[in-house]
């Protein structure tokens, strides 16, 4: 409509003369940029207060998405938590469940053992049998063989000591001879492995545990639930223990009732 | 046997999370002691870890059960005996020079109400014969 006015106009200016005309269109063309330049600034300012609008929003955004995602690790962290929680639940209510009683028989460990036994002889055969080595061993070597033993197998340095006495053999004349050595390593193995797993009332005691916790469960088995060991660490009821019956007055003891009648006269 | 047993299975579960670090300690130390012994080099520890592992499986499922076990190292000098101790089948000779595997016995209650250790597995042992004439 703005244009087909100033159409108009510039047409009726035009009839005065040609100057005027050009003065006319110009001054009106200036007012009309002008206008125009006003609105494309007002605009521009528009459009500025928005994108500044925007851009807060973004920003609003943006820390809601890194609360939201903290959150969302949180609960992944969680989830995984619990699910390793139920696990370990799980296998404790498994082992809760299962019976007390006899697990294997007796022809079982005898089998694992001497299954444990040939595979022992068998690698050590195979690995310490060559009847031809690199070189003799040396004195260093001998040394430092006595120096691990003493360390880690001070058993070994007793049977060591108590074989010299009576035939002064040395390490050097063992691993010379192929059946010798493969005796040894077997030896040396099998110590370990009795020292360290087998005589233990469990595998990783350590310390003063060892035979503390031996002497508990030999004394819980030997003795049973009598026994003294037992009675001071298991804190069982001194009914079970005491075996005479609880001297009564008049049917019951001060300050004692019986759970049931029947109990009473099965007493008396 | 009942409460032998319990405790045997409360000390596993609260042991048993420690086994892998010890039983890679052990391999480490079998494996220097051993690895100076070898007539040619040889990579010992894959032999040595698995026996490590079969040992500490045999010992878990012991200590979980009712019976009471025991393992015997015969020690040096002791007389052969025939009923706790054997040999590979050759002739040998002497007393004995060096055990090479436990005997396994189990702790039962006899007839007249003792306790006994019966023997399941008898030890492996060597005599000074195989020590004393070769070297």
């Amino acid at each position: 409509m703005a244009n087909t006015a100033d159409e108009n106009r510039f047409s009726t200016d035009a009839k005065d003369g040609p100057e005027a005309t050009v003065l006319d269109s110009r001054s009106t063309q200036e007012t009309y940029l002008n206008r125009e330049f006003q609105d494309i600034h007002s605009t521009i300012a528009e459009l500025e207060s928005h994108l500044c609008f925007l851009q807060e929003k973004e920003s609003t955004y943006e820390a809601e998405k890194g609360r939201r995602m903290k959150e969302f690790e949180d609960i992944v962290e969680e989830r995984d938590r619990e699910a390793r929680n139920n696990d370990v639940l799980r296998s404790l209510v498994a082992n809760l469940k299962r019976p007390l009683a006899p697990r294997f028989d007796d022809v079982y460990y005898i089998y694992r053992m001497q299954r444990l036994n040939e595979s022992i002889k068998s690698w050590t055969n195979a690995v310490f049998k060559a009847r031809e080595f690199e070189q003799p061993m040396s004195a260093t070597e001998e040394d430092q063989l006595t120096h691990l033993l003493r360390k880690n197998l001070p058993e070994h340095i007793v049977w060591l000591e108590a074989v010299r006495q009576r035939s002064g053999i040395r390490y050097v004349s063992i691993h010379a001879k192929p059946r010798a050595r493969i005796a040894l390593a077997r030896h040396l193995v099998a110590l370990t492995i009795w020292k360290n797993i087998f005589r233990p009332a469990c595998f990783g005691l350590s310390g003063e545990l060892k035979k503390g916790i031996k002497t508990v469960m030999e004394s819980v088995y030997t003795e049973g639930i009598a026994s003294p060991i037992n009675r001071t660490l298991l804190r069982l009821p001194i009914s079970l223990i005491v075996r005479k019956p609880v001297p009564f007055c008049n049917g019951y003891k001060a300050g004692y009732r019986p759970r049931t009648p029947s109990i009473s006269r099965a007493i008396s | 046997m009942v409460i032998k047993q319990g405790i045997g299975r409360g000390l596993l579960r609260y042991l048993e999370p420690s086994h892998e670090e010890l039983k890679e300690s052990l391999v480490k130390s079998l494996d220097q002691i051993l690895t100076l012994l070898l007539p040619v080099p040889y990579k010992l520890s894959p032999k040595i870890k698995k026996t490590i592992d079969r040992a500490v499986e045999i010992k878990n499922e012991m200590v979980c059960e009712q019976g009471l076990f025991k393992y015997r190292m015969v020690r040096s000098e002791e007389p052969f005996s025939r009923h706790k101790m054997e040999f590979s089948p050759d002739a040998q000779t002497g007393s004995v020079f060096v055990c090479t595997f436990p005997g396994l016995l189990k702790t039962d209650v006899s007839e007249n109400g003792n306790m006994v250790d019966v023997v399941l597995c008898k030890a492996n042992v060597e005599l000074d014969s195989v020590f004393l004439d070769s070297c």
